[in-house]
């Protein structure tokens, strides 16, 4: 019976050509535009590393004195100290932890050819990569040894490695950053995570750094934080080792703890390292000093997923709204245009049930290729949306949830707008439109 | 002969389904044009505001020196050689770069109470800053070239004393209470932590580095050059902003590139970045809004465009269905131009409606959106411009299916079916 009704519909829509092109048009119009505004939230509320999201945590800490405002919600800052990331790196409590910071610097290539460029770069520590599950394309992390013995070693991304060498396993070569040579012992392989979570204080949809070298070589290698930092005490630090010492706030923590007595464990470490530094007159407060901030909590205290998304999504599902009342107007008026055949049908033996679902079939069918053509639109809107900037570049991308929801959608929300003239139309009584 | 409106209306009424659709769409249209419609131009307006600068005939040259320091004067001087150059002023950050480098001022030396002291962006810059952006100094002087430090090395950074002229909107936050916060802050020093700085002139405004955030119009020039190799993270973001004659804005691109072969001429050995337009830039900065304002637009008309079709499409179904009421009235001496009237008044009366109770709606989710997001208030006004709007778009649209009623012969009342 399906596909009989599936022909009946194809046959009423081409004998229809344009009330069925007015109602295609405001389906595909309407899930295109729902659907882009759709994704734009969905990406920017994306979880960026499901498998993780929620055994990694932000650690923030309240070195700062009481009169001190931080401007967030719980008056926490978001980075750590120099001296606050290392002594909890050191107490090693979590079974992985990361701290890191944004630096640049100067890249000379060996290619004459290439003028000298700025690098991004991330200052972190070992862990970073398994902890974040960033991908190898050759060789690895460098090792804990060579962490602690201050080897000059890093890991480069796939697009610098592309930049620098034309790509290729280029480990053991090494890279001029400002004056001192590095050598390369690992090669990421094309890795953005979005949004770019580890790091959002400088825009959550930045594109991940293109060198990783070893903290252990701040004290040596003297790298200026790239971007925000925040110093809350007044009066400024003289040289670099100053700067270390200091209660700048700059370095990014994280902790992985998968079980509920890890997490407890860690909060009692946490707890004890705070008394153990009131005593020294650091801390000087009496709130709660410090939270753990699970990946989505994160996002979301940093207000990464925008508001004013969400007044568009609102908007255009409104929007839709009105091309579903308009397609049910225009069902309305088309399936009276074939009453007569409906009574035909009855007086041959269909019920009303039968006329019911025939019609509901016909609308899914325009819902369907309505959903298709809305999908194109969609998916051209965002060619259009990534040429805005980097961000969008990195968000406006349709993945398979999105496909296979557009049509879903459009099929859906057509059988809803059309339950009521199918409903109209298969009440009507047979013998009305026998009698001429 | 022309129909009493009150048999318009009752045949409105007797075909139920059809006013409740209307109703329904033309209300729903109302709400999320004005919605979408105000929101755009709130937007919109937020992006053109003024900044201060002249921005269409700037166009940056990123630079930054990495073995040995610049020398800014000799680079301005090839510089303002070009043909079509008119001046240039080295910075330490672009205007609208996102970044800021900004500090607390306070009327005492390490001042520790927040309330005494105002936060401001700062930018240093030389003695062509003012004239190099047209930007309108309304109180004391421009900086003279005796005053502005180039700074070579680190310690001369430290040791040098700053002139600097800050934007009124800096100085009112300084001096809430003054009556002329600009005359009150002119000639005196003011200090960030323990650096004293002293204020010698004042301009109307200028949007520093990040106009989005809440102090974007404290703005405080520095009478300072950067010259050294440096990595701080304050000089990051070091420029020449280049002006160019009224003449040459269309040139813009050959002007750039011959800009950036005289630096590398001068000093081939340095990170010279891409140059870029300001008004790129600023687009650059201002993308997300601008999308949002893009992507509301095509809402909006694309809805104009689906209520359209679908009242062109409800209105030809009524027609047919009373094809044969249409040619027994033109039986009965009705003219072609009753016709068209009388389909023209039964949109008119549904729209009317419609859009009331539209505007309803539309203060409805406007109270949503901003109970939910932080969207603005609908002004009255705006919505009543709306609804006007909607109503004619509905007659516009009902007057070609009329027309085409209005075509029906009279003869078509003798035929059956």
């Amino acid at each position: 019976m399906f596909f009989y009704y599936l022909k009946l519909a194809y046959k009423n829509i081409i004998a229809n050509p344009v009330i069925s092109a007015l109602m295609l048009i405001a389906i595909a119009v309407g899930i295109g535009l729902s659907m882009t505004s759709l994704v734009l939230h969905h990406m920017r509320g994306a979880d960026p590393i499901p498998s993780k999201s929620s055994s990694l945590f932000v650690v923030q800490l309240a070195s700062h004195d009481e009169a001190v405002s931080m401007g967030t919600s719980d008056n926490l800052h978001n980075k750590l100290s120099y001296q606050d990331a290392k002594a909890l790196l050191n107490a090693n409590i979590a079974s992985a932890q990361t701290a890191s910071f944004k630096a640049s610097a100067i890249v000379r290539p060996k290619d004459n050819h290439i003028y000298p460029f700025q690098a991004s770069i991330r200052v972190t520590n070992k862990d970073f990569f398994d902890m974040f599950n960033v991908p190898f394309a050759y060789g690895s992390s460098w090792s804990e040894q060579s962490e602690a013995s201050r080897l000059q070693q890093i890991v480069i991304s796939h697009e610098l490695n592309m930049d620098l060498f034309g790509g290729g396993n280029n480990i053991g070569q090494s890279i001029q950053l400002d004056q001192h040579d590095y050598q390369v012992v690992g090669i990421l392989a094309p890795w953005q995570p979005v949004p770019n979570f580890y790091d959002v204080t400088q825009g959550a949809f930045t594109k991940s750094e293109q060198v990783y070298l070893p903290m252990t070589l701040v004290d040596d290698m003297e790298f200026t934080v790239l971007g925000n930092y925040f110093c809350w005490q007044q009066g400024g630090y003289d040289d670099y080792q100053d700067f270390l010492e200091s209660e700048c706030l700059w370095w990014h923590f994280w902790v992985e703890l998968s079980t509920p007595e890890q997490i407890k464990a860690y909060q009692e470490n946490l707890k004890a390292y705070i008394s153990k530094q009131r005593k020294v007159g650091r801390f000087a407060n009496d709130w709660k000093a410090y939270d753990l901030k699970s990946v989505m909590d994160w996002l979301d205290y940093m207000k990464v997923t925008g508001d004013k998304n969400g007044i568009l999504v609102v908007l255009s599902f409104l929007f839709l709204a009105v091309c579903l009342i308009n397609t049910l107007s225009l069902l309305i008026s088309k399936f009276f245009k074939h009453a007569q055949d409906c009574g035909i049908r009855r007086a041959l033996g269909a019920s009303q049930l039968h006329i019911f679902y025939q019609h509901l079939v016909e609308v899914g069918l325009i819902g369907f290729i309505g959903g298709l053509f809305g999908l194109l639109i969609a998916y051209i809107g965002l060619v259009w949306l990534r040429s805005y900037n980097i961000e969008y570049e990195l968000i406006a991308r349709l993945d398979w949830a999105m496909i296979t929801m557009a049509p879903a959608l459009a099929i859906g929300t057509s059988i809803l707008a059309g339950l009521f003239p199918a409903w109209l139309i298969c009440r009507t009584p047979a013998a009305r439109y026998l009698k001429s | 002969m022309t129909l009493p409106i009150s048999h318009i209306v009752a045949s409105i009424i007797r075909n139920k389904t059809n006013l409740f659709v209307m109703l329904t769409q033309i209300a729903l249209t109302v709400a999320v044009i004005s919605n979408a419609a105000f929101f755009a131009i709130d937007t919109l307006k937020f992006i053109n505001r003024d900044s201060g600068i002249a921005e269409h005939s700037l166009f940056a040259i990123p630079v930054s020196p990495i073995d040995e320091e610049m020398n800014a004067l000799s680079d301005q001087r090839v510089l303002s050689e070009l043909p079509g150059i008119v001046s240039s002023s080295m910075v330490n950050s672009i205007p609208f770069s996102r970044i800021t480098w900004n500090m607390r001022f306070a009327e005492q030396a390490e001042e520790k109470e927040l309330s005494k002291s105002v936060r401001a962006n700062i930018t240093t810059a030389d003695e062509h800053f003012i004239d190099t952006l047209g930007l309108k100094l309304i109180a004391g002087r421009n900086f003279r070239s005796d005053e502005v430090v180039y700074v070579k090395n680190t310690s001369d950074w430290g040791a040098s004393s700053v002139t600097a002229i800050v934007s009124l909107a800096f100085a009112k936050d300084f001096y809430p209470e003054s009556a002329d916060p600009a005359s009150q802050l002119l000639g005196r020093t003011i200090y960030t932590a323990k650096m004293p700085v002293k204020v010698i002139g004042v301009i109307d405004k200028m949007h520093g580095q990040a106009p989005r955030t809440p102090f974007a119009e404290h703005q405080i020039i520095f009478s300072q050059v950067f010259e050294l190799v440096s990595k701080n993270a304050v000089l990051s973001g070091r420029a020449y902003l280049v002006k160019v004659s009224q003449n040459d804005v269309q040139s813009l691109q050959t002007l750039m590139k011959g800009a950036v072969d005289s630096l590398r001429d001068v000093q081939a050995n340095r990170i010279i970045k891409q140059p870029i337009k300001l008004l790129d830039h600023k687009a650059q900065y201002y993308s997300q809004d601008r999308l949002l304002k893009n992507i509301l637009l095509v809402l909006v008309s694309a809805l104009l465009l689906v209520t359209c079709l679908g009242i062109v499409g409800m209105a030809l179904f009524n027609i047919n269905k009373r094809t044969k009421q249409i040619g027994v009235r033109r039986a009965l001496g009705a003219s072609q131009k009753d016709i068209l009237f009388y389909f023209v008044s039964e949109h008119l009366i549904i729209a009317l409606f419609a859009v009331v109770l539209g505007g309803l709606i539309s203060i409805l989710v406007n109270y949503l959106l901003m109970s939910l997001f932080a969207m603005a208030k609908l002004p009255f006004d705006f919505l009543i411009q709306s609804m006007i709007f909607v109503v004619l778009t509905v007659v516009v649209a009902v007057i070609g299916p009329a027309h085409r009623a209005a075509l029906i012969s009279p003869a078509t009342a003798t035929r059956t079916s």
